[in-house]
């Protein structure tokens, strides 16, 4: 076994896991306040991405580009919520799935109708030129998907133990009757959730963009992939879906580097199975639904 | 439990979804033009804008040698949807020959409908345009699913099309106007033997257009000697190659070919320039287009592409060919306000080949097909030579095809900084 080979299997492992990681957070805030599977959210990573290049192409700088794309998309995220999720509040955990995997058809559509086809390119953060690292290759692009990974995980950390909302939102998720008792608006943490998931999305799809080039379709199996992570790591926890998403991801690597690069993908959801059939209620949490 | 189950069934929804998306971009299996094309049909994603352009291809043409009813030529073609990228330079080039044909002083009348990227809808169009508009021969269909099924509506009723993408198999009345994979890959495997290279890796996109190129390759490589040492796959949508290409660099090939559109055409390649390899590196003819230019970027220069000589004319020696292409493009540019490329030839081509049956005083359909394929001789197209014949209703032959390289010095630049130089042709 080439130890340089192996190397770049799980470096790219485990940078591909660090791009699930970001979508699977998307998931999992949404889950965890409002107990919806937001099928869309690959879609927020795609609208952030292809935002992004929109501005940047019309000559913005970078920073604005950026700042502007999150904007748009956490707006595409709030709309998304108040015009199917609210008026759909009380339907059965089915229908408001179905919902959001209709609001991802449409989303997909609107996009190949502003954009087009073609893939579209967002230079990379920095230098270009790849690190070497005993004998196998680090794109640096992939460094700021790390470090953002870290940022995100630190503010959604501070954000739910140390502020005022982070305490009502939690208190949603817990008991969402004694929530209202205490004078929380449960409606609104729902818009807040998709808001909040959608620029999530966003940041990913703008650090991925670069790395990827941005299509229309690039939500599809990110989003997918992002969802299996959530799945594997217990669909409550945030740490545990970024734990899930570095694993889908060396799995992927090194089964496609071992074995065969033929299955990489239906590796990734058998794994889904395996884990929805055998392991209930283990990993981070549960994989059991719940409703707010 | 229940729960669970639910879950579960989504999952194998979602999965399946998922499926159904990668399938629908399996059937845009045209070799080029760079296309995503996916999600048709049920997906719904032929999104909002300028519906069905009926009509679009203008009226009956002035000046007619051919006194009374015009000849009337259907084009369905995809103007809207995931396969516009192929569609729409297809539909072009048909107008544009119409339009050619029409100052020579035929009476052509052209009727182009957009099937919208859905298969079902081409095939009712096909059936108006033959009942109804009652045209003496079809053109299209951008894919190659969408024309396998058009062309059982024109084989139900002895009507002519003209294919623009690769299909496998034709039958009476049906010509073909792309050289097929056959002659790409033997434009590759040339390309290896005048360079020496003996042992080579496959790379190639897990849909339907991906896995068509490399049977064809290797029955090309094997009479000259040549042997694919790796061969790696890749989701046609995933976002990351380096796993398949550290593989094929462990078996140390001299080159490097790969089959698939963009995106993943382009993902391969930023992920090749990454790891640092440097042997020669061979696209189909997918992506010998400006998008693929623009998503690799300058860093990409020197990517080899299978093209046509439109795309480089540029580098042409002076000739009456290289003066036929410079003109078309620069006259379609015109007209169209977009660049030509590959697809735009096609139906050109097509149109131009009945152009001549109708110069030789036929107007029927069945006069028309036997003309073609009995008495027409040789047809010099913008693509190269057809020499149809009854046994073979796609004899374009690989004179028009180039390996062209991406390159940040090219004479004509196809974006801001990158253009396409000429390496190797007929």
């Amino acid at each position: 076994m080439d130890t340089a080979v192996l190397l770049q299997f799980i470096i790219t492992g485990i940078s591909v896991g660090c791009v699930y990681a970001l979508i699977a957070i998307g998931f999992v805030t949404i889950y965890n306040i409002t107990g919806i599977i937001n099928f869309a959210q690959g879609e927020f990573v795609m609208i952030g991405a292809m935002t992004c290049i929109t501005f940047y192409q019309m000559g913005w700088g970078m920073l604005p580009s950026i700042v502007c794309a999150i904007i748009v998309t956490s707006l595409v995220g709030g709309v998304m919520e108040l015009s199917t999720i609210r008026p759909a509040r009380n339907a059965s955990f089915i229908t408001l799935l179905i919902i959001t995997i209709g609001a991802s058809t449409l989303l997909r559509g609107l996009a190949l109708w502003i954009w087009g086809d073609f893939p579209k390119a967002l230079p990379a953060f920095s230098a270009s030129k790849p690190l070497l690292l005993g004998g196998a290759v680090i794109v640096p692009q992939y460094l700021w998907i790390f470090g953002i990974l870290i940022i995100m995980l630190a503010l959604l950390y501070l954000f739910f133990e140390k502020t005022v909302m982070g305490a009502a939102v939690k208190a949603c998720v817990i008991n969402p009757r004694a929530a209202q008792l205490m004078g929380i608006n449960t409606r609104k943490m729902s818009t807040f959730a998709f808001v909040a998931s959608a620029a999530i999305g966003a940041i990913a799809g703008i650090v991925i963009a670069p790395i990827t080039s941005g299509t229309y379709e690039m939500g599809v199996l990110l989003g997918l992939k992002g969802f299996v992570a959530m799945v594997l790591g217990g669909m409550t926890s945030i740490p545990g879906a970024v734990i899930g998403a570095v694993a889908l991801g060396l799995i992927e690597s090194l089964v496609g580097g071992y074995f065969s690069t033929k299955f990489s993908d239906a590796i990734s959801f058998l794994i889904l199975i395996i884990t929805l059939v055998f392991f209930r209620n283990s990993l981070f949490g549960t994989t059991a639904g719940k409703r707010v | 439990m229940r729960k669970v189950l639910s879950i579960l069934l989504i999952a194998l929804l979602v999965f399946a979804l998922a499926a159904c998306g990668n399938n629908n971009s399996n059937n845009s299996g045209q070799s080029s033009g760079g296309t995503t094309s996916g999600t048709s049909g049920g997906g719904g994603t032929s999104g909002g804008s300028s519906g069905g352009s009926s009509g679009n291809g203008s009226s009956s043409g002035s000046g007619s040698s051919t006194s009374g009813e015009p000849i009337k030529i259907g084009v369905i073609s995809a103007y809207t949807g995931g396969a516009v990228g192929i569609g729409k330079p297809a539909g072009d080039g048909a107008k544009l020959a119409a339009k050619h044909l029409r100052e020579q002083g035929l009476n052509i009348e052209l009727i182009v409908e957009d099937y919208e990227t859905n298969d079902t809808k081409a095939v009712s169009l096909a059936k108006k345009l033959i009942s109804e508009d009652k045209v003496v021969a079809l053109a299209g269909a951008a894919q190659v699913s969408t024309t396998m099924a058009v062309r059982e509506v024109a084989l139900e009723n002895n009507m002519i099309l003209l294919a623009n993408p690769p299909i496998p198999q034709f039958g009476d009345h049906i010509y073909g106007f792309n050289q097929g994979n056959d002659k790409v890959t033997q434009l590759i495997v040339d390309y290896l033997k005048a360079n020496n290279i003996t042992k080579v890796g496959w790379i190639n996109a897990r849909d339907a257009y991906g896995q068509d190129g490399l049977p064809y390759f290797e029955k090309a490589a094997e009479t000259a000697g040549i042997q694919v040492v790796a061969h790696e796959e890749f989701d046609a949508t995933a976002t990351d190659m380096t796993v398949q290409l550290t593989k094929i660099r462990s078996a140390n090939p001299e080159a490097l070919i790969v089959w698939s559109r963009s995106p993943g055409a382009g993902i391969v390649v930023k992920n090749f320039v990454q790891l640092g390899m440097n042997i020669p590196m061979i696209h189909s003819n997918a992506v010998a287009n400006a998008g693929f230019l623009e998503q690799i970027g300058p860093e990409g220069a020197g990517t080899m592409v299978v093209g046509d000589k439109l795309t480089v004319y540029h580098d042409l020696p002076d000739s009456d060919l290289r003066k036929r292409l410079e003109n078309f493009a620069k006259e379609y540019e015109q007209e169209f306000g977009y660049g030509a490329s590959t697809m735009s030839m096609q139906l050109y081509d097509g149109l131009m080949v009945i152009g001549e049956a109708i110069k030789a005083g036929h107007t029927t359909t069945e006069a028309i097909s036997n003309y073609i394929v009995n008495e027409m001789p040789p047809y010099h197209g913008l693509q190269g030579v057809y020499d149809f014949s009854p046994d073979d209703h796609a004899p374009l032959d690989a004179s028009g095809l180039a390996i062209i390289k991406a390159s940040t010095n090219a004479k004509v630049n196809a974006t801001e900084n990158m253009g396409w130089e000429l390496v190797m042709t007929y």
